[in-house]
């Protein structure tokens, strides 16, 4: 069959969706990766075919100019049952209308929806996989009548705020705007995707924003309780379009427990600001009988005003490869570092200090396999004392070893092609090509 | 879908600060949308970081009568705000920046519709005009509304209005008894008798009252609209309507050419051009018959909130004028009043570059306790004189006088009527209505 794959120009988001395409490829299906020409490389370095459509979406300026006050909104907003009071209607109303114009619209802008669209309808796809934010899939799709499902690669934070907000929305006003096809004119992102799909004459649904499915790469302690249908999927991880080399001291094994001390990559390619105090970090580190091995990128470099003894500075390493020697992680939060110490079972302290990235730290912790730090309230101690006790405790190893497990349950990639092909065929409006690949289901 | 906004081949615009009659703008649901949605997410951008005059312009949840205060009590008299624009709820500065010349509904630089395209919207939005409100003459220059005043004093001033007192007693005393036990402020009363009454005033013939009114109601956004995104689907309803009630007011221009009558639009054409009638005309349809209905509404809402006041009025009808003088103080029917500075200015101490918004928060300035005594008490016996500063801008003073009337007539009409008036519930007051704040639903009962 063909796949169309499409995620908006930022790494962070594309990565995720790489080896599920390898896997589709590599089961006889032609893949397509649609996204704006900023991820060309990315997208040409994973090995995969690139379509760059529509124009660079201009994050970056976004990012700088009002990102400071979206974050804010942000803070301090929780999925936890147990902190009540936290989605409130004004929280919502303002999350959807804050995101869908700074974000969603920005980074699903018009040229690149159009150029999506105009492609699909000349190779016609059989499904589209979509980042779960990079709703132009969701338009191709439905323009051109192929299935479409949401790629998830970290835990879904948005469906269940869109689920409360639309709640507490309740029907449309009677009448003309709560009618079949339209979206409650209060729901930004619902009124955007129905006068963009207007565009091309079809009505707005609820799928362009759910899709049809969603594969999901997360856990299932990690996913929130959800009534609409998932294919579990294991999370391989994948680096992104930075050079995979282990290097000569990987390849011996660590005299004394290994730390790995990371700030992702990201904040280095992008105005996503990181706000992780590094200095303090290596401080808190130094004297420990460990040894640390400190991914650092140079702008991180400047920011040290001493390297402790103990610490190994490198610009990258794979985290995939270094990961299974070490101890424990000292992260950003970032949900690549994350999922990735995730599934090779090493305890956490994240210091994640974004809105998703404090829900996956706060619900590592709940489940003993890692500690929160949120990075502005770092200090020298309060890092140390976590990871000695990380280090010390075997409860954490214990539970980082369980979410190993539970993520190695799920089926790979190459065994969920066939649960796609299916889904495919079951979804698909329109008359039915050769689907290819293999046959066999073997994935419920 | 498309949509033209401006199709004019037809009427004549003369003067140099009208709209350009030929400039075509064509915005699919896309763009406007996208516009509507951009400046929307703006005013939530700036409302995290606490600023009141972005929680206004937000229109959410929280209390607007809190954020006049906070604006009024800003460290300075006039401030900035996040949003960008220089904001005033001080009394003193309020009134010196109603009073300025060089403070203009429109950008002095920029002939034709006043449409601001967010190029640059991360760093510089401009959310002085959110949608170009100039085919409803609502971003005119202040030299046109000087014009329209003077030709339309005739039907519109103080002397006027008086002469109009008894028939407007009759419409509004058959609308009052035609109520039921139960009926809604708004859809019942406020709205049917300003539409009556600016209908009575542009002399629209009886089978056209039905086209004004729908007219009327979609342009009752219009004021909150140029401030505040409206949704798309309201805002293409409001655009919609302005063409519609221009199209109607035209054809009464033409018609009052060839055979003049003592309406509104005939006295306008005696003074001015059929354009300056076109003009006053839908302004009536656009602003006059809001403004109305909205200062009917919160002197109905404050009375009835105030049994005491509500008593002293059934003692007294002569009162109704101090009740409508005290509700535009209280309650003003247009609480924000936007300007745009024609050069560079000081204000308040304050240099203010050419191109910035000033902003003037009526209901704040209202409520300043260095100028009113007791200002959060609504008090209909309180002496004239202290000078409220609502409908005090070129296109709401325009309908000062009518609208007084029609309120002063309200209250005297419903307190003689349903002396026993009440709220059945609270006021529900329209989304996205910062500058109005316009009654959506206000169900009464009365007991007669």
């Amino acid at each position: 069959m063909r796949v169309l794959l499409t995620s908006f120009a930022l790494d962070a988001h594309f990565n995720g969706s790489v080896p599920l395409a390898w896997a589709l490829r590599a089961a006889g299906h032609e893949v397509r990766v649609a996204s704006q020409p900023a991820l060309t490389g990315s997208i040409t370095a994973a090995g995969l075919t690139a379509v760059p459509v529509g124009t660079d979406p201009g994050l970056d300026a976004m990012v700088k100019g009002v990102g400071d006050s979206v974050l804010s909104h942000h803070a301090d907003q929780s999925l936890d049952p147990d902190t009540p009071g936290q989605l409130t209607p004004a929280f919502l109303k303002g999350w959807d209308a804050m995101l869908t114009a700074t974000f969603f619209a920005l980074v699903n802008d018009d040229p690149m929806v159009d150029e999506l669209v105009a492609f699909a309808r000349q190779w016609k796809p059989d499904l589209v996989l979509w980042e779960p934010f990079t709703f132009a899939g969701a338009v191709a799709a439905k323009v051109t009548g192929a299935a479409h499902a949401r790629l998830l690669s970290f835990p879904d934070m948005f469906m269940p705020m869109r689920q409360a907000f639309l709640a507490q929305l309740g029907p449309g006003p009677a009448g003309e705007d709560g009618e079949q096809g339209r979206a409650h004119p209060e729901d930004s992102l619902g009124q955007w995707l129905q006068w963009t799909l207007g565009r091309y004459g079809v009505p707005f649904d609820e799928e362009a924003v759910t899709g049809q499915w969603s594969v999901d790469q997360v856990p299932r302690s990690f996913r929130p309780p959800s009534d609409l249908p998932a294919v579990g999927m294991r999370y391989i991880p994948y680096n992104g379009p930075v050079p995979a080399v282990v290097p000569d001291w990987l390849r011996l094994p660590p005299t004394r427990p290994r730390v790995c001390v990371t700030l992702g990559l990201t904040a280095r390619t992008s105005e996503f600001p990181n706000a992780v105090p590094v200095d303090l970090v290596l401080k808190a580190i130094e004297g420990l009988d460990i040894d640390v091995v400190a991914t650092l990128g140079a702008e991180e470099r400047a920011l040290l005003t001493h390297v402790p003894d103990n610490v190994r500075l490198v610009d990258h390493v794979p985290l995939h490869a270094l990961l299974p020697t070490c101890a424990a992680i000292v992260h950003h939060g970032g949900a690549g570092t994350w999922s990735t110490a995730l599934v090779e079972g090493v305890p956490q302290i994240a210091m994640g200090w974004i809105w998703d990235a404090i829900e996956r730290a706060r619900r590592q912790q709940a489940l003993g396999a890692g500690l929160h730090l949120p990075s502005h309230e770092v200090t020298v101690e309060g890092l140390r004392s976590r990871l000695v006790r990380l280090l010390e405790e075997p409860s954490f190893t214990a539970a980082a070893g369980r979410l190993r497990s539970e993520a190695e349950s799920e089926p790979t990639p190459a065994e969920v092609v066939p649960v796609l092909e299916r889904l495919t065929a079951q979804h698909r409006a329109h008359g039915r090509r050769r689907l290819g690949g293999t046959s066999t289901p073997c994935v419920s | 879908m498309t949509h033209t906004e401006t199709d004019e081949t037809t009427t004549a615009e003369t003067t140099a600060d009208s709209p350009a009659a030929t400039e075509q703008v064509q915005q699919t649901d896309s763009e406007l949308g996208r516009h509507l949605l951009t400046a929307r997410g703006f005013h939530w951008i700036y409302g995290t970081g606490g600023d009141p005059y972005a929680l206004t312009l937000r229109a959410e949840s929280d209390d607007p009568v809190a954020l006049a205060r906070r604006i009024r009590e800003s460290e300075t008299p006039l401030w900035q705000s996040a949003t960008g624009a220089w904001v005033t709820g001080r009394h003193a500065t309020a009134a010196d920046v109603l009073a300025d010349p060089r403070l203009s509904l429109r950008h002095a630089d920029l002939p034709g519709l006043q449409r601001h395209v967010f190029s640059d919207a991360w760093s510089n939005p401009k959310l002085c005009h959110i949608i170009p409100l100039d085919r409803a003459f609502l971003h005119a220059s202040g030299a046109d509304h000087e014009r329209w005043r003077r030709a339309a004093e005739p039907a519109l001033g103080e002397a006027a209005a008086d002469g109009r007192r008894k028939s407007a007693e009759r419409v509004h005393q058959e609308t009052a008894d035609g109520l039921g036990a139960s009926f809604d402020l708004m859809a019942d009363y406020s709205r049917p008798v300003a539409v009556e009454a600016a209908a009575a005033l542009l002399g629209v013939p009886d089978a056209q009252r039905d086209r004004f009114s729908r007219a009327c109601v979609a342009l009752g956004v219009a004021l909150d609209a140029a401030l505040c995104p409206q949704p798309l689907v309201v805002t293409r309803r409001l655009v919609e309507a302005i063409e519609d009630v221009r199209d109607l007011v035209g054809g009464l221009v033409t018609a009052r050419q060839a055979e003049p009558g003592d309406d509104l639009l005939s006295t306008v054409l005696r003074a001015g051009s059929p354009a300056d009638a076109l003009a006053v005309g839908v302004l009536t349809a656009a602003a006059g018959v809001e403004i109305t209905a909205g200062l009917i509404n919160n002197a109905v809402e404050a009375l009835l909130a105030h049994p005491r006041q509500w008593a002293l009025l059934g003692e007294d009808a002569e009162l109704a004028a101090g009740a409508v003088e005290e509700t535009l103080r209280y309650a003003p029917p247009v609480r924000l009043e936007s300007r745009i500075a024609a050069e560079d200015l000081t204000l308040a101490g304050q240099d203010v570059p050419a191109d910035a918004q000033v902003v003037v928060h009526v209901g704040a300035a209202n409520r300043d306790p260095g100028v009113f005594l007791s200002p959060e008490h609504f008090d209909i016996t309180r002496p004239v004189g202290q000078g409220h500063l609502a409908l005090s801008g070129p296109h709401t003073s325009l309908f000062g006088a009518f609208a007084r009337l029609q309120a002063e007539t309200a209250v005297r009409t419903l307190r003689e009527r349903h002396p026993r008036l009440a709220p059945a519930d609270g006021v529900q007051r329209r989304m996205r209505s910062p500058v109005l704040g316009g009654v959506l639903r206000f169900t009464l009962t009365s007991s007669t």
